[in-house]
């Protein structure tokens, strides 16, 4: 019997993605931005579908069925719905919503059919049928069925979907149930959005700086918060007075009764970052765990269930995530690393799978999800191809020798290009595209950040450290594969402070160091650690391994191959441009080495950011 | 006169017409936002979860939308524009 192939897509709203599985198994995802090189790109995933089809070795038409992420009539009714609730306010914004959804996108299954039929050059009759999840279906079929556990609670958390902002699940072997859910205009991804836009940075893409900025303030403005914007009930749903918010209705997140709330105008980019806006930042970041918390504990106590998973973007909160892990109140936890809606287009050709042709499901110890290494991959052969193409200088050395050599480039201090293997799905770089460095040295966090990915020094950088070692470094024996949790470092390797560093505030506190791993240990003593294993990444283990021989030190930096408002690298190509328009020192493609100095001074970029725009 | 009032009658009832179509019609869809406001005094927020049906449809499909599919499908013909990227700047809004 032949196999039977199940294409997800989403898109046409941020992060568009593809994915492919067979029989089940997951063969290959990649979201369309690593191809397309536009940030967050939301156009229809055709570089990333033809890369699904061609890994798993198909044609289109292969394929059982087609499955896209979400229902666009329901979003649609949704649109009209809110309209009529603040119209005539939030007319422009309708208007313009009507001109895209009345350009096509209302009639999303023929769009999605004359896409892919001009992409495969065949006829729309000869496409397999095309089929739709719900938003939020997809992403609890994104967390459930991919993760180790037979029988399992799922909380999805984002900004919006259809209606749904925050669903709750019953996973048990190869379906999933509905237990209950909080509606839109009523979000905590929408809430944590509007507080991104208020300080300054993007919605949909900023969130992850103002998890950072976090722990440089102080939460002074939880009462505040709680007593103007949010009812939290003791079971962790929650409710927002919709008056302080213009995402409904406008082009932006806040209303002017927000401002006057704070006595601020929003931060625009440009501005400087104020102590008001990381004290803003941390108590906007205790609530979402505040919520987070309580509803896991009430889910646990409803249903009795030791497991738990998560998805939406909610849950690429990783400090909420370690919060929840120390709170022990699931026996285990697995958290979708493409928990955004990009992994939705898996969870939609799992839903089809399992639900809609009710197939029996085969749980794997670690996880389905092999390391997230889900992208392309390129041989020896292809980059040599290349690189003689364009007359670099590399030398090419076996994997011991590349290990060495590389180990001890970092012990130098130097920074280095990771090309390894297949390219990850999600938005975290697992080794697989990274840029590395040694993380004993204090001023390695202000160098990557300032003249590596030419981004704000307040950020910090995380280490990837051996799954055996962990509990060398941080408070947790749990393994982190996805870099999706937040870890206090342990007091034994933490440095003394005097008294004067410990008066610093804000940005000040980057200058004292905190422990014999300066450059991914943030302020507040906590790490997002990423742990390798030999399973699922054996080249990254060895190194770490080799680096570790030799200098003690149990861990690197890992940090994404990109700058600033560029896409992860993908190709050997996007790798090299990135390489020559930063000071990064070496570069490691697959078994290729590239020294920066050796390289003709001709093919250096000098502006980095005239193909990016800043996010 | 006949002539500019035919003109404008004729205008007008293009931009009126399926504007008080459709605005019934919306109306009569949802009116689910009207009823959340936060009560202090309830235990919980949580709301009944719609069943999903496994037949993996793009429900909304029927009924009412075939008038919006046909404008969508008179209209795509002459425009793909939905996937420009201009228009696809949808960060502030929930498109």
């Amino acid at each position: 019997m032949s196999a039977t192939y199940i294409l997800g897509i989403s898109a046409f709203y941020h992060d568009s993605a593809a994915a492919i599985i067979k029989d089940g198994e997951i063969i290959a995802a990649a979201q369309e931005e690593r191809f397309s090189r536009k940030k967050h790109d939301s156009s229809f995933p055709k570089s990333a579908i033809q890369f699904c089809t061609s890994q798993a070795g198909i044609k289109i038409d292969d394929c059982k069925a087609i499955v896209y992420y979400e229902k666009p009539l329901l979003v649609f009714k949704r649109i009209v719905s809110n309209f009529i609730s603040t119209s005539p306010r939030g007319s422009r914004s309708f208007i313009k919503a009507m001109k895209i959804w009345f350009g096509g996108k209302i009639y999303l299954r023929d769009i999605l059919k004359t896409e892919l039929a001009s992409l495969y050059s065949i006829s729309p009759y000869m496409l397999p049928e095309v089929l739709f999840t719900k938003h939020h279906q997809s992403h609890a079929a994104s967390a459930f069925y991919p993760s180790p556990f037979e029988k399992a609670v799922i909380l999805c958390m984002d900004g919006v979907g259809e209606w749904a902002t925050t669903s709750t699940w019953i996973g048990n072997h190869n379906k999933i149930k509905p237990l209950w859910e909080i509606s839109f205009p009523h979000s905590l991804g929408l809430l944590y959005s509007a507080f991104t836009y208020y300080c300054g940075f993007k919605v949909n893409s900023g969130e992850y700086k103002l998890m950072g900025l976090a722990p440089y303030g102080e939460p002074k403005y939880i009462k505040k918060i709680k007593e103007n914007l949010i009812d939290i009930k003791d079971d962790g749903t929650f409710r927002l007075d919709i008056s302080y918010f213009k995402y409904h209705r406008g082009f932006q997140m806040t209303s002017r009764k927000f401002h006057k709330l704070f006595e601020e105008v929003p931060r625009t980019s440009e501005k400087e970052i104020t102590q008001f806006h990381m004290d803003l930042a941390a108590s906007i970041q205790v609530i979402t765990e505040e919520i987070v918390i309580k509803i896991a504990k009430n889910l646990q106590k409803e249903t009795g269930l030791k497991k738990l998973c998560l998805a939406g973007g909610v849950a690429l909160n990783c400090v909420a995530n370690g919060k929840l892990i120390e709170e022990r109140i699931f026996d285990d936890i697995w958290i979708q690393p493409a928990s955004g809606d990009a992994g939705s287009a898996l969870g939609a050709a799992l839903a089809c799978w399992y639900e809609y042709f009710n197939k029996q499901r085969t749980i794997n110890e670690d996880d389905s999800m092999k390391g997230s290494y889900l992208g392309p991959a390129y041989s020896n052969v292809q980059i040599h191809n290349y690189l003689d193409e364009i007359q670099a200088e590399y030398q090419f050395l076996s994997d011991d020798k590349l290990i060495s050599t590389i180990s001890d480039l970092l012990d130098e201090g130097k920074i280095i290009g990771w090309f390894n293997g297949r390219m990850e799905f999600g938005p975290r770089a697992l080794g697989g595209r990274s840029i590395l460095g040694d993380p004993r040295n204090k001023s390695m966090q202000s160098i990557m950040n300032l003249k590596i990915k030419y981004r704000e020094s307040f950020r910090p950088f995380a280490p990837s450290i051996l799954e055996e070692d962990i509990s060398n470094y941080f408070n947790t024996n749990k393994k982190s594969p996805y870099m999706l949790v937040v870890s206090s470092l342990i007091d034994q390797i933490k440095l003394t402070i005097n008294e004067s560093d410990m008066k610093l505030f804000g940005i000040n506190k980057l200058k004292v160091p905190k422990s014999i791993i300066p450059a991914v240990t943030h302020v507040d003593y906590s790490a997002r650690v990423q742990t390798v294993n030999m399973k699922t990444n054996p080249k990254f283990y060895k190194l770490i391994s080799k680096f570790k021989e030799s200098t003690g030190c149990k861990c690197l930096i890992n940090t994404s191959f990109n700058v600033r408002g560029e896409p992860i690298v993908c190709s050997p190509q996007d790798a090299f441009r990135c390489f020559m328009r930063t000071e990064m020192d070496a570069l490691a493609l697959e078994n290729h080495l590239l020294i920066k100095k050796n390289q003709k001074k001709e093919k250096l970029i000098e502006n980095w950011n005239q193909d990016f725009q800043e996010d | 006169m006949l002539v500019f009032y035919s003109s404008l009658a004729k205008k007008t009832s293009y931009l009126l017409l399926p504007i008080l179509i459709m605005l019934a019609i919306f109306i009569r869809i949802y009116r689910r936002l009207d009823v959340k406001r936060i009560n202090r005094f309830c235990k919980s927020y949580r709301e009944k979860s719609t069943k999903i049906p496994n037949n993996f449809q793009s429900e909304g499909e029927e009924g009412l939308m075939i008038l919006f599919k046909l404008c969508a499908f008179i209209k795509r013909k002459k425009d793909k524009s939905f996937q420009s990227s201009e228009l696809q700047d949808s960060l502030y809004t929930m498109w």
